[in-house]
């Protein structure tokens, strides 16, 4: 029995009231729940994987476009930070606005291929990025640090005032995952904010029907651009994050093996939701580190690496939600959400302006001399056949009967075509001869 | 009956295949510029750097270029069969390689011989493959073929390097190898090595194109590659004639990577670089086309050699960056590559 | 006829993605008969013929040569002798005339494939003549001719030809025609023609059927078809 809200109604207002506030409590108490180092700083890294993610299933997702560059923006983001707080002294948070500059102009620049090619070809193109990246950090190496990494000697730190006490041993890290989480959150709200606004409706058009979208007067090769710089945004200002977190960045952290887990989570979560970003972060934190960890602790795989045991548990994992779960776990989680609530689009106001058929009655309801009623039989069904009729709901307001109130406008324009079939209302006078 | 066939046959003979030949016009215009502009870049290379230099990079180049042309075989093979690209290809071209390596570990077996078993192995792994994680799928649904080829990619070089690790291996040549074993060139050193390499790649092509334009697999082959829906009614078996491709290009990957081995270390990513440089070469060759693979890896081996020899800022590592311009330029220039048909739909 | 026909189609019904395009057709076709199916645009008629070959979801009964084909593979279908010639010719554009030709054999193990294809050559001299070229570059009566040579190097009992004077000079149409009917009295193939131009179809065939919205809404010998008012106005134009 699903509970059926109305989109803007109160209820739903309520309701998004109820999940943010449950949201934000979440997020606040979830460090104190699991009081380590080590612990935080996974949920730290989650919320900036998140990020990403989310980065990613905009431009994939959404847009439709294949992207496997995102390494390279994360790349990008990291090394801004670590550089400029290390080299330069720069405030942490300040590096942010760099690093979504420098990827909004990376990304777009990127964009510009995708323009002429799609598909497969665009993966290619992009793959090719992400296997670049790695090799521009060690070509410039004064500035990267090359294949040693760059480290900034302190990560970041609260100011006094701030309600956590840094003197714990979990506090420094408890503020950088505050920190963390609350940009994350502002990101979230952004790719809301772009998904709903008419670029992001341009974004959806140009993955279903491309050629009808473009017909439609959309401006490709912008909505294409932007997709690439936005999501490749989102990529960078996932990297600082992570960079918030760690400040460290090397050429090994930055490879296409991360584009790749970046899209095993993205699938995994639930590509083409805003939601999915969030399993699927975690996921991917959870692959690297737990399962890499017990993965080496194995003794049938006696110390190997763990981390190629979490490279074929991905790939295990990515092969089986594409041939079971295709719509990863956001996807499937919606479903069962559907059964739970169903939304309802209200009624628009003043729908009856835009009903073809006119309200008002003709001059006679009864039958008048046979020929002109029988040479007009399209005229007078939509007068005279609705008794429970048009001219009496044109004033009332627009919630009190939404499913009655639709079915006349489609009684009456059901009551002009052909006019070989019998009208009932009409009772004798205008059946045709 | 067929009067008026018979009777307008006669008269266009001469002016036969317009667009044909218009076809082929535009495809000599391409090569015939970009040879150009190889030319002017060696002629610069020459004033500059003196023969011996320039010979070295050019038997390099070609050397280099013709083992990206067979890496972009295998792309083109499976691209023409199915219009994908197989991005698991540089990994099953390294897995091959590493099976060679345990033939011969396991007794005194000829290079050869353990290259041959090698093929035949991951011909068969190629089929099986095809049959199990890719016919399921619809033709069409490119984004979940993507996944898989990606989840190869990945699972694949995991596996490597949990079987072997990351130890660096060399891998024996057929060829011989000694520092001797060379022709000398106004002091360029063109290896016997190299220069096998090359006729074993050419032969390669060659048995190819005939395999594809005289058997009748390879009929079938290219009807696939041209229709698929009608293909199948012709009765072609769509997914026998796919399986076949994707047997065909792991082979020929294999013998790519056990060819390329021999000069550089075997490890788990050896391939991966390649793989860029075989996209390249496949690119502007012309993702549909068998001849275009092999003459794109030349040029694009060239390119590198020349342009990575020579240009000061760019050191070796930016052979990707080559790589790269080369496929960003074929894509805005000629975006079918030079002897492709299929250029990729833009909207 | 007593015996069995040699194509039978009974409460078929096809689907496209879940939206049903056929709703239950009976057809027969007999050994060397030549049927047309008469129907306005979107009336399921390229439908039917997709269902025979196995190209469409189907429900129901399909027959042919006294097997049940329905639901097996397209390839299964072709090797047991139904050619079709899909609408818009359905050659193979990369390939050559004569790959063409040596493609719509490509299921037979017989040594006669040069002789047919030689045969095919006399009957088409233009094909002939562009024997190397690209199928590609064929004009469009041309590729039709190769098209109807391609379907016939199967050595098919039944031949299916969906809109074939489409696009087509009338003088060509004609001559096309000539040849169908002298592939279905002298080599015995069935022939099941789709068709908007009734009047030549018509002219051809022994049967048609009427479809409408996905049903068969008139059967009837060809003649019978020519005088009926309904089918002369709709189809027939006067």
């Amino acid at each position: 029995m699903p509970l059926v809200i109305e989109r803007g109604g109160r209820r739903h207002r309520m309701l998004l009231a109820g999940s943010a506030a449950a949201g934000l409590g979440v997020l606040l108490g979830l460090p104190y729940l699991f009081y380590s180092v080590p612990q935080v700083d996974m949920l730290s890294q989650m919320a900036a994987y998140a990020v990403a993610i989310l980065g990613l299933s905009i431009l994939m997702g959404y847009c439709g476009q294949i992207s496997l560059a995102h390494s390279a923006f994360v790349g990008l983001g990291g090394y801004t930070t670590v550089i400029l707080v290390a080299d330069h002294d720069w405030p942490y948070l300040a590096t942010i606005p760099v690093s979504i500059v420098i990827c909004l102009a990376v990304g777009a620049l990127i964009g510009i291929p995708a323009l002429r090619i799609r598909g497969l070809y665009l993966a290619a193109v992009t793959l090719a990025v992400a296997a670049l990246f790695p090799a521009l950090v060690i070509r410039f190496e004064e500035l990267t640090g090359g294949t040693s990494g760059k480290f900034a000697r302190e990560a970041m730190q609260a100011p006094e005032w701030f309600f956590v006490n840094p003197y714990t041993r979990v506090g420094p890290s408890i503020v950088r995952f505050y920190v963390i989480a609350a940009v994350a959150v502002l990101m979230f709200l952004v790719a809301r904010a772009i998904l709903r606004s008419r670029i992001g409706r341009a974004m959806v058009a140009l993955r279903d029907a491309p050629l009808s979208a473009a017909a439609s007067g959309v401006h490709v090769a912008r909505v294409k651009i932007f997709a690439f710089a936005i999501s490749g945004a989102f990529g960078g200002v996932a990297g600082s994050l992570l960079a918030i977190q760690l400040p460290q960045a090397s050429d090994t952290r930055y490879t296409l093996d991360l584009s790749i887990f970046l899209l095993v989570a993205l699938v995994a979560g639930g590509s083409g939701t805003m939601l999915g970003a969030i399993p699927g972060a975690i996921i991917f934190v959870v692959l690297r580190t737990y399962v890499s960890d017990w993965a080496s602790a194995l003794p049938m795989f006696h110390g190997g690496d763990g981390g190629q045991i979490v490279g074929i548990i991905s790939a295990l994992l990515l092969l089986a939600i594409v041939f079971l779960m295709p719509t990863g776990i956001a996807g499937g989680l919606t479903r069962i959400g559907r059964r739970l609530v169903r939304f309802t689009d209200p009624v628009p106001r003043g729908w009856q302006a835009y009903r073809l058929a006119a309200s008002t009655r003709l001059t006679s309801a009864r039958p008048a001399s046979p020929d002109p009623a029988s040479a007009n039989p399209t005229s007078s069904p939509s007068t005279s056949s609705n008794p429970a009729s048009p001219s009496s709901t044109s004033s009332s307001s627009t919630s009190t009967n939404p499913t009655s109130a639709r079915q006349t406008p489609s009684a009456e324009s059901g009551g002009s075509p052909t006019a070989s079939s019998p009208r009932p209302e009409n009772s004798g006078a205008t059946t045709k001869g | 009956m067929g009067t008026v066939l018979s009777e307008t046959a006669r008269d266009d003979q001469a002016g036969l295949d317009v667009i044909a030949i218009r076809l082929r016009q535009g495809r000599l215009r391409a090569v015939l510029i970009v040879l150009a502009l190889l030319a002017a870049f060696s002629a610069w290379a020459l004033i500059d750097g003196g023969l011996q230099l320039y010979l070295q990079r050019f038997f390099d180049g070609v050397t280099n270029g013709l083992l990206y042309g067979l890496g972009a075989l295998s792309l083109v093979i499976v691209f023409k069969a199915t219009g994908i690209i197989n991005f698991a290809q540089g990994p099953m071209a390294m897995l091959g390689c590493y099976l060679a390596l345990t033939v011969l570990d396991l007794g005194p077996v000829p290079v050869v011989a353990a290259i041959v078993v090698a093929m035949v192995l991951s011909g068969l792994g190629g089929a099986v493959l095809e049959r199990v994680l890719i016919r399921p799928f619809d033709q069409n649904n490119h984004m979940a073929i993507i996944m898989v080829t990606l989840a190869l990619f990945l699972g694949f070089n995991a596996l490597a390097a949990l079987i072997w690790g990351f130890h660096p291996k060399s891998f024996p040549s057929p060829f011989p190898q000694g520092a001797a074993d060379a022709i000398v060139i106004a002091g360029a050193r063109l290896s016997y090595q190299a220069i096998g390499t090359a006729v074993l790649v050419v032969a390669t092509v060659v048995v190819l194109e005939a395999v594809l334009s005289r058997t009748r697999l390879g009929l079938a082959f290219r009807c696939v590659a041209s229709d698929v829906e009608r293909s199948r009614l012709l009765g072609i078996d769509i997914g026998r004639t796919v399986q076949f491709s994707w047997a065909l290009a792991a082979a020929v990957g294999t013998l790519g990577a056990c060819l390329i081995a021999p000069s550089t270390y075997v490890d788990p990513g050896f391939m991966n670089k390649i793989l860029v440089y075989a996209f390249a070469a496949a690119t502007l060759g012309g993702l549909d086309s068998i001849r275009g693979a092999l003459v794109g890896g030349l040029l694009t081996g060239l390119s590198v050699s020349l342009v990575t020899g020579y240009l000061p800022g760019v050191g070796s590592e930016l052979g990707l960056v080559v790589g790269f311009a080369v496929i960003i330029a074929v894509l805005q220039f000629k975006p079918a590559g030079l002897f492709g048909n299929r250029a990729m739909e833009r909207v | 006829m007593t015996a069995e026909p040699l194509l039978r189609m009974r409460g078929v019904r096809a689907f496209y993605d879940g939206v049903e395009a056929l709703h239950g057709v009976d057809l027969t076709v007999d050994a060397g008969e030549v049927v047309v199916i008469l129907g306005a645009n979107g009336a399921g008629k390229t439908t039917t013929l997709r269902s025979i070959c196995g190209l469409t979801r189907t429900t129901g009964e399909i027959r042919f040569a006294g097997q049940d084909i329905s639901g097996a593979p397209t390839s299964s279908i072709v090797r047991r002798g139904v050619a079709m010639v899909p609408q818009g010719r359905g050659t193979l554009t990369d390939l050559s005339v004569e790959d063409n030709l040596l493609a719509g054999a490509i299921t037979r193990r017989d040594k006669d494939v040069a002789e047919d294809i030689a045969t095919w050559y006399d009957v088409f001299p233009r094909l002939a003549l562009r024997r190397h070229q690209s199928a590609g570059s064929l004009s469009g009566g041309e590729q039709q001719m190769l098209a109807v040579a391609r379907a016939m190097m199967l050595r098919p009992r039944l031949l299916l030809l969906d809109e074939p004077s489409l696009g087509l000079a009338p003088v060509i149409v004609r001559d096309l025609f000539d040849v169908l009917t002298r592939v279905n009295r002298e080599r015995g193939v069935a022939i099941v023609l789709v068709e908007q131009n009734a009047a030549l179809a018509l002219d051809i065939a022994q049967r048609g059927y009427v479809l409408e919205a996905g049903t068969i809404v008139l059967s009837a010998p060809a003649d019978r078809l020519r005088e009926d008012d309904a089918v002369r106005l709709a189809y027939l134009g006067y």
